[in-house]
């Protein structure tokens, strides 16, 4: 009974709070649940509703697309030297709105990057957002951009296109404009392969602004420009181009082109150009400097065409080399049209009319050979076509068709008048007489390499080519027109020419002389073309060119180690005399029984001490003296004929006394 | 109990999950940076070796080494100068110096 009073003192008020609790409970839970229920309804409106739109707001604040222009490929030269290529260089521009101070600005920047105060402080005021002040700096200039630290001024990398040859082959490079784009020459021949690709990726930036990447998107692909590789040969362009330049400045000549052809590939190792042209400077120069005047220029040839009259006329049995022509005591007049010779002859066989290079001779052949089967010769020879080298604005030269042939014109063009080539059609006609008589592309390009070759034609049997040669070795060898050409030791078969160049419709006083000379004369191995224009007062091909295709030859018949060996012992000349006196110790070494004491020696001294043994020592170090051996002096030879890859015999070099000072 | 466990464990799983992904994330943008960092670097590398290779083909064109041969007196070879001292198997088609050893 006590229990059951108690157990209903103690449920009554029980129940009475309990009920006012869940009453509290049920409230707060209504509460959490309303809020519950706010908060993923505001999720759900802010991610689905506005995600879209939210998403592309914070994306403007931390993330950007960013671009980022390749490298431009490289153009090489055949020996692997370098002749274009691209480096990083930086860029000026100005915001003018963030520049405090306009006068000081554009004096410190005028003052680093050597402009005009006036024109800067010019730019500095322009009420646009960006100016550029002066684009592609050197690295002294950007450093010290960076120091002066001017507000509302930045750097921006570009590429900047270099040439580390400066003028060298410069009309073949061509150029690049300072948006990167080629212009001329190679350059602009190969800009698709050539030009940098373009990459768009991702960024994200951080508060302070710093760009983090997010991914590789757009950074893996290869925006690289790819590289191309000429024929050319810096060596021997340059032997070319220095020989050139002597060649025209010593006769006042106005410009010149040599071509150095290697004749069983077809490639051009040398294409030089005069007056010079420095692609890194190319808005110094006029448009006329940096033509490519061997595949634009068109000009009548004149007697250096000769020997394709001549192989015409002997391949179609027209003529023999014996046979016997009247050359008119150098006076002929034909229809009305007196035709010269430069020396008068009466009868001259064909050798030496080719040998004399007489225009009435040739003429007189021309004619009998007929216009047709020497307009067919001359096409197949190349001329009338562009020489295929798909260089910019190559010019197909100037060959009317045989109907439009008066027998004057035959008689003319026999001598190479009344037909315009230009320098590297004619290389390729010569090719072919170089080349057994079959034709052959010429190349400038190694890689890409060429599509669609042409195929190789016969225009003239081996035995009129080698009777040809043999003429044109007359021209050289015996008494002929290109005897200044001449090497000792070195068979060459050339030709001269003087040819009158035609103005407003009649010949001037204007000259263009030429000589091509092949070398071995009777199996060529390297085609030599220079030609002058407008040199005076001496203007024959013989005296202007032929020095300057000898000069060549040499050159390159060194580098190719081609040039007759000397026989005997060595004879030191004035130059080795004079370098002797200014070595520290006398140059006495001999090849004994023992070895020599070669320190102090120059390098091609001690190359002829030891070649006496036939010993090729290998070379470290760099200079031009030698200042240590191994074996040391007065030790025994090395058992062993040493080769210089062995290592028996070392020589160690260093820096001579005028290179130390 | 044991739901009482697994309600424990699946926090606690949350909880490291949770802890993960903020390292993580941490971790991510340290490796940005660094990235960040060697790329720079690495252009400026590249940047300079390309410079350094332009000087040396300048140094080496042949301007500039008549320049360097014009100080020692020394000039092209002539005919009956020149004597080959080591010749490669078979005719010299390419040229003699680039036969010779770099060093």
């Amino acid at each position: 009974m006590i229990k059951r009073v108690q157990r209903s003192r103690t449920e009554g008020p029980a129940r009475s709070k309990t009920d006012f609790g869940k009453l509290k409970l049920v409230g707060v839970g209504a509460f959490v649940a309303l809020l519950w229920i706010a908060l993923w309804t505001r999720a759900a409106y802010v991610q689905l509703w506005q995600g879209p739109k939210l998403e592309r707001m914070a994306s403007k604040q931390n993330l950007a697309a960013e671009f980022e222009l390749g490298e431009r490929g490289r153009v090489y030269a055949r020996n692997g030297a370098l002749l274009a290529t691209s480096v990083e260089s930086k860029s000026v521009y100005v915001t003018p709105i963030e520049v405090d101070n306009v006068a000081k600005t554009a004096q410190t920047l005028a003052r680093i990057l050597g402009l005009s105060a006036k024109s800067v402080e010019h730019d500095l005021s322009s009420k646009k957002g960006f100016v550029w002040v002066k684009r592609q700096i050197g690295d002294a200039e950007s450093q010290a951009v960076i120091a002066a630290a001017m507000p509302g001024v930045h750097l921006t990398n570009e590429f900047r296109r270099m040439y580390p040859n400066r003028h060298e082959a410069g009309q073949v490079l061509g150029f690049v404009g300072v948006d990167g784009k080629g212009l001329e020459g190679v350059e602009q021949q190969f800009e698709d392969r050539m030009a940098g690709g373009q990459a768009q990726f991702v960024v994200q930036r951080d508060a302070s602004g710093r760009r983090l990447y997010l991914d590789a998107q757009g950074r893996e692909m290869n925006i690289r420009g790819q590289d191309v590789r000429l024929t050319i040969d810096t060596v021997v362009q340059d032997a070319a181009e220095l020989a050139l330049a002597e060649a025209v400045n010593k006769y006042n000549g106005r410009s010149g082109v040599a071509i150095v052809v290697k004749v069983d590939t077809g490639e051009i190792l040398a294409l030089a150009h005069y007056p010079y042209f420095n692609p890194n400077t190319y808005s110094e120069s006029k448009p006329a400097v940096r033509r490519n005047r061997s595949a634009v220029d068109i000009y009548e040839p004149g007697s250096v065409m000769k020997p394709f009259v001549f192989a015409a006329a002997l391949e179609d049995k027209v003529i023999d080399a014996n046979k016997v022509i009247d050359c008119e005591n150098g006076k002929w007049n034909l229809r009305g049209k007196l035709i010269r010779d430069t020396h008068p002859y009466r009868w001259l066989s064909a050798n030496r009319v080719l040998r004399y290079s007489s225009n009435i001779g040739s003429a007189k052949i021309g004619l009998a050979l007929g216009a047709k089967p020497y307009y067919n010769y001359l096409r197949k020879l190349g001329f009338g076509e562009r020489p295929g080298l798909s260089i910019p604005s190559e010019s197909p030269g100037m060959l009317r068709q045989p109907k439009e042939w008066s027998e004057v014109d035959l008689a003319n063009i026999s001598f190479g008048q009344g037909v315009g080539v230009t320098g590297l059609q004619l290389a390729k006609a010569f090719l072919v007489l170089g080349n057994k008589g079959m034709t052959k592309p010429l190349r400038l390009v190694a890689d890409p390499p060429q599509e669609d070759v042409p195929a190789s034609e016969r225009v003239f049997s081996e035995r009129t080519v080698s009777t040809v040669l043999s003429m044109m070795r007359e021209v050289v060898e015996e008494d002929g027109t290109g005897k200044v050409a001449r090497i000792p030791g070195v068979s060459m078969a050339g030709k001269t020419g003087t040819a009158q160049k035609a103005s407003g419709g009649t010949y001037g006083t204007g000259i263009v002389a030429s000589f091509v000379g092949m070398v071995p004369g009777d199996k060529p191995e390297f085609l030599f073309l220079v030609s002058v224009d407008e040199p005076t007062p001496v203007s024959f091909g013989g005296i202007v060119c032929a020095p300057a295709v000898r000069d060549i030859a040499i050159k390159t018949l060194s580098y190719y180690g081609r040039l007759p060996e000397g026989k005997g012992a060595p004879q030191q000349d004035q130059a080795e005399y004079s370098m002797k006196e200014k070595t520290t110790q006398a140059p006495t070494a001999v090849a004994g029984a023992s070895v020599p004491n070669l320190a102090g020696l120059p390098i091609r001294r001690a190359l002829e001490v030891l070649g006496k043994r036939g010993v090729v020592p290998s070379l470290k170090g760099s200079g031009m003296v030698v200042t240590a051996q191994r074996p040391a002096p007065g030790e025994n030879w090395p058992d062993t004929q040493s080769n210089g890859k062995d290592e028996s015999f070392i020589l160690w070099l260093g820096q001579g006394e005028r290179e130390n000072r | 109990m044991k739901g009482w466990a697994l309600g424990v464990i699946t926090v606690a799983c949350t909880l490291l999950l949770s802890l993960s992904s903020v390292w993580l994330n941490i971790e991510r943008m340290d490796l940005a940076y660094d990235i960040n960092k060697l790329e720079k670097d690495l252009a400026g590398r590249m940047s300079l070796a390309a410079k350094l290779e332009l000087e040396r083909n300048n140094l080496l064109s042949p301007y500039r080494l008549k320049r360097l041969a014009s100080m020692y007196n020394l000039e092209p070879v002539g005919p009956g100068q020149m004597r080959l001292m080591y010749k490669p198997e078979g005719a010299p088609q390419e040229p003699v110096a680039n036969s010779t050893t770099d060093n």
